[in-house]
């Protein structure tokens, strides 16, 4: 069982849905500096000082881009509702984001909260009183419930099936490590130390993969959004109305016709999308456009998946520069619309543009490259790598076991390939395990015994 | 006898010799009821102590006032140390006994300490008064009284002992089996199980050719168990390697027909990592050979003991078995090996203290409760003694964590899952097994054997002074800096490392896989200073600090659980919100904390958490 009363947990502690503002918790001694370590405030001299509102960034540790903005209280112990050191952190993107975030701390030595777990470490720690400890189990005990049916439903039998088999070979390597470490006078068939390794790999892969799924059954679970931006008049409206299929926005020759995000369903491999036609993105004058254009940037940095529009049939211009300065770094599509006219001398290039994007010619007007728009489409949000071989996973405890487990794995085969003594690769082993534990349940040493003695003649 | 004792030990065998030793030398009135009090601590198996996880039990033991570790260095004949080549908390020492000689010293000491009575007598029952234990009943009529009772009797309760068809009664060979106290356990209400063991045929000295025979010397240097051991007083004797052969398999196999094991005579179930031969060779019908270790039982008395060939096949059989392997064909048997059967305890009964939970006042230690081997027979016995007096004293139960010590895994593992087979130690059931080394048990455990008032206020200075300088040391290492010089070249050059002449820390050095801390010796002037149990701690801190400090960590993560006590008469049933399973599960082994219910399988996070909550209700 991974519990604990003091280590740091963290939860989404809203409830889920689509936009509004999402607040993650964090409690446990330390729980400030890992999760300061994922947000930069806005004053460089911010002091975190306890039970004070601080403005920032949140910073993806993966390539320290600016994820979102937040709102940052750190509550000193014992002044927290679990009077222990507790962080909140308030995500403007909404579930969407807090998710990810969430998924991040997870990834770095943060467990996720069980069902009341926060209530519970109230309660232990005096801070709920105890007429209200009652409650507090009750809730507890209906949460659980409730958490335990979501898991079952989650945990489809093909996960279950393959971490078990992830599992089931672990234990066995681990069994041969273990063998030769407790039965040094036994004589045990040579083991190869890079055979141990390959194995191991192969484990590690298939986990890293099923982890990856996450991206995408999550996109299945709650739909994507996909956010259309580009300088007014780019034809934003028209790509809306062709993959619609029927005239939802306005189209008009007047740049900033389009002032209100305009969202339409949209289906995508399976996948139910949110096609959110955007407001021109250019430096507004002010009143109704300016509020558009401010909508149209955060809905960006919500966005699964951001289509560009460029119209290609003129220079890029300043609104380009602004839109390209947003973008860099993220990945996405790029549509070079208007392709029906002719390109100028001085035709954007995306490779300049965009360097991250895939590019693709269109004509939203005559419909030409549409349906390799479409295709393309598809393939991103579904993740092109994406393998039919392993399921889906939508669960961030799930999503979290796995990668943990592919973690520990790695750190194994680097204890292997770096010559340190085997019970070093063990320990690594028992954290995959440990990790796995929250979907194939926890596995006991009396498996691994009967692992060894079945496999060799052990008994001096 | 009309002496009301403070403790009455039943059985003095490796449990029950730490146990009443515990309790007379902390000042308790002692009985210590033996069938044999010549025979006390006899060593009914194989002649040795120690090996991977036991040697780690053995210094444990040591460190909370055992007797074993200091006995085991006095009586031995070879010592090793294995898994050299592996990280530090996998090398464990063994030594071969002399098992006589064992043997003769525990009864001396037994018998010549103070607070200590020694009975002679078969005992028959347990007395219950008052809902709680009230002494026990001998054989003839006679009773003892005592509000505490430890059983230690071993393959004893209703012990039978098979060779071939033949079974008769029998605790080992030459005593009597305790054919009446299982009754007396089942009327209180324990469950017993029935286990099986066995052992080999042992061989005369002078019918062996050694020449035909691998030799196995002991290692040069040797390393007493005991901090108190000076060294390995007796003569240090080899070991010889043979092997079994088709032959042999044939001869088994031919065999088996009368084979107690393959008829259904022995119901009892028998440990997987010690199968007798018979076992093997049907089992892994495709190995070739086996290996068969000859170790000596004592230096006067001729007796070899065959070590890997546990058997209860008819005498015959085991005779044509043993002529068959090479440097045996001429041998002559001085006692046949058997199998023997007994009742145990289920240990899931028991507290983590070892006291029943249905019996107040009975505690039960060693192979009774379905464990093998001497070690994990005297580190229950010790901590059953140990919280006997906690108990008299009213003091806090003494319970070790599964981070502290082996023992603590040991009891754990026993008390919570139980055993379906004879219980041994691994050093794979240890998950904090980084921190659980042989070479850091008094550092972990002195304390505790301290309070206990079993380590001398000598001993624990001494070992606080150690503690203080090693952590100063582990300091200073990461600023001392260890200049360049000719030596510290050489050695990187021995070592085929790159970057010579240039200064290091001393940190620096240690960190790296390639150097030891003996290799500093010659290049560290002020390093080589230090006590060498110091250096050695520096070197396995600074070289394995990642692993350590990540046990450490989650170590601490659960201690505040374990220290979470369950009260004994916590009602369940009021908890609420739980489901049925996991209510029955909890019901029934009553765990003593809140780590301990964590451990039952089927317990959920969210039951835990309303046990919680229900004890911070009880609390307020």
């Amino acid at each position: 069982m991974n519990f604990a009363l003091n280590d740091i947990i963290a939860a989404i502690s809203t409830s889920p849905g689509m936009g509004g503002i999402a607040v993650i918790r964090l409690s446990g001694s330390g729980c400030h500096e890992i999760a300061r370590s994922f947000f930069k405030p806005l004053s460089p001299d911010c002091a975190f000082e306890a039970n004070r509102m601080y403005a920032g960034w949140i910073i993806d540790p993966a390539d320290g881009q600016p994820l979102d903005e937040v709102l940052y209280v750190r509550f000193v112990a014992p002044r927290s509702f679990t009077r222990q050191d507790v962080v909140e952190l308030q995500i403007h993107g909404g579930s969407r984001h807090a998710r990810y975030i969430l998924d991040r701390l997870l990834e770095n030595g943060v467990r996720l909260a069980e069902a009341g777990e926060f209530t519970l470490r109230a309660v232990l720690n005096g801070r709920i009183d105890l007429t209200r400890a009652e409650a507090a189990a009750d809730l507890i005990a209906a949460r659980s419930d409730g958490a335990l049916k979501a898991a079952r439903r989650q945990l489809s039998g093909e996960l279950y099936r393959m971490c078990e088999e992830a599992r089931r070979r672990i234990v066995s390597t681990l069994a041969m490590i273990e063998a030769y470490i407790d039965f040094p006078e036994d004589e045990l068939p040579q083991n190869e130390r890079a055979g141990e390794s390959a194995a191991l790999e192969q484990i590690r892969l298939l986990l890293e993969r099923a982890a990856d799924t996450y991206r995408r059954g999550r996109l299945l679970a709650d739909g994507a959004l996909v956010v259309i931006c580009g300088a007014p008049n780019a034809g934003k409206s028209s790509l809306m109305n062709r993959l619609a299929r029927r005239e939802r926005s306005i189209v008009d020759a007047a740049p900033g016709t389009t002032r209100d995000v305009v969202e339409e369903p949209y289906q995508a491999g399976g996948i139910a999308v949110r096609l959110a036609d955007t407001a021109g993105l250019r430096q507004a004058e002010g009143g109704i456009e300016a509020r558009g254009v401010e909508m149209a940037w955060e809905q960006l940095d919500s966005a699964d998946l951001v289509v560009w529009v460029v119209d290609a049939s003129k220079n890029a211009g300043q609104e380009e520069a602004l839109i390209a300065a947003r973008l860099a770094g993220r990945k996405g599509i790029l549509l070079l619309n208007k392709c029906d006219r002719p390109a100028p001398s001085d035709a954007p290039q995306p490779e300049k543009l965009w360097p991250q994007a895939e590019s693709l010619r269109v004509s939203a007007k005559t419909g030409d490259g549409i349906d390799l728009f479409e295709k393309l489409l598809e393939d991103k949000l579904s993740g092109e790598d994406s393998p039919a071989d392993v399921p889906l996973i939508t669960s961030a405890r799930h999503h979290a076991a796995l990668s943990g487990a592919a973690a520990a794995l790695m750190r194994a085969i680097a204890a292997i390939n770096s010559g340190l003594e085997s019970e070093f690769t063990a320990c690594e082993l028992r954290d995959a395990l440990t990790a796995l534990a929250d979907i194939t349940g926890a596995t006991g040493n009396e498996e691994l015994l009967e692992d060894i003695f079945s496999r060799f003649c052990i008994g001096k | 006898m009309n002496e009301l004792f403070d403790a009455i030990i039943v059985g003095g065998g490796h449990a029950g010799v730490e146990a009443s030793l515990a309790l007379a030398r902390l000042g308790f009135n002692t009985c210590l009821v033996t069938s044999d009090p010549a025979r006390i601590a006899e060593m009914s198996c194989n002649p040795a102590i120690g090996g991977l996880a036991k040697g780690h039990l053995v210094k444990e033991i040591d460190a909370l006032g055992g007797e074993m570790a200091v006995a085991a260095d006095a009586t031995a004949i070879q010592f090793r140390r294995l898994n050299t080549r592996r990280g530090p908390a996998v090398r464990a020492s063994r030594v071969q006994s002399d098992m006589d000689k064992y043997r003769d010293r525990m009864v001396e000491t037994v018998h010549a300490c103070p607070n200590m009575t020694v009975v002679k007598g078969m005992v028959e029952e347990i007395l219950f008064e008052n809902g709680q234990a009230a002494g026990v009943g001998i054989e003839g009529g006679q009773s003892i009284r005592s509000a505490n009772v430890i059983l230690t009797t071993g393959t004893f309760l209703r012990g039978l002992l098979f060779t071939g068809l033949s079974s008769t009664p029998g605790g080992r060979a030459g005593d009597r089996a305790a054919e009446r106290l299982s009754d007396s356990l089942t009327r209180l209400g324990l469950t017993l199980g029935r286990l099986k063991t066995g052992t080999t045929p042992r061989l005369f000295k002078d019918s062996i050719d050694f020449s035909l025979c691998e030799e196995q010397p002991g290692d040069k240097i040797v390393v007493p168990f005991s901090r108190h051991s000076a060294g390995l007083p007796l003569p240090q004797q080899s070991c010889f390697i043979t092997y079994t052969n088709e032959r042999t398999h044939a001869a088994i196999r031919a065999g088996l027909d009368r084979s107690p094991l393959y008829t259904g005579n022995i119901v009892g179930r028998g440990p997987r990592y010690c199968p007798s031969i018979e076992d093997k060779v049907v089992r892994f019908a495709d190995k070739e050979r086996h290996q068969i270790f000859l170790e000596p039982e004592s230096l006067e008395r001729d007796w070899i003991y065959p070590n890997g060939l546990p058997t209860s096949l008819a005498e015959d059989t085991q005779l044509a078995m043993l002529h068959s392997i090479v440097g045996l064909e001429e041998c002559r048997v001085a006692r046949y090996g058997y199998a023997v059967e007994y009742d145990c305890v289920k240990p899931t009964q028991l507290y983590p203290t070892l006291e029943c939970k249905a019996i107040p006042g009975l505690y039960c230690a060693g192979q009774i409760n379905g464990t093998s081997g001497y070690e994990e027979a005297a580190a229950q016995g010790l901590l059953a003694g140990l919280n006997v007096a906690c108990k008299l004293r009213g003091k806090p139960e003494i319970i070790l964590r599964r981070d502290q010590a082996y023992t603590g895994v040991l009891i754990d593992d026993l008390t919570t899952l139980g055993t379906e087979e004879p219980y041994r130690m691994f050093t794979s059931r240890a998950e904090f097994r980084l921190l659980l080394r042989e070479d850091n048990a008094w550092y972990r455990l002195a304390e505790i054997g301290h309070e206990a008032g079993l380590i001398s206020e000598n001993d624990i200075e001494a070992v606080r002074a150690e503690m203080r300088q090693i952590e100063n040391e582990l300091i200073r290492a990461r600023k001392v800096i260890v200049p360049s010089s000719e030596a510290l070249d050489h050695l990187f050059e021995a070592r085929g490392i790159e970057g010579a002449k240039r200064t290091y820390t001393r940190e620096n050095l240690l960190k790296r896989p390639e150097i030891e801390a003996d290799d500093l010796m010659g290049v560290d002037a002020e390093f080589a200073t230090l006590p060498a149990s110091v250096r050695e701690q520096i070197e396995l801190e600074l070289k394995y600090e990642g692993y350590i400090k990540r046990q450490k960590d989650a170590a601490a993560r659960l201690i505040d659980l374990e220290e979470l006590r369950i009260p004994k008469d916590f009602d369940y049933r009021a908890v609420g919100g739980m489901s049925r399973e996991v209510l029955e599960k909890l019901e029934k082994l009553r765990p003593a904390t809140i780590g301990q219910a964590t451990r039952i399988s089927g317990v959920t996070p969210a039951a835990v958490s309303l046990v919680i909550i229900a004890l911070t209700k009880r609390k307020g």
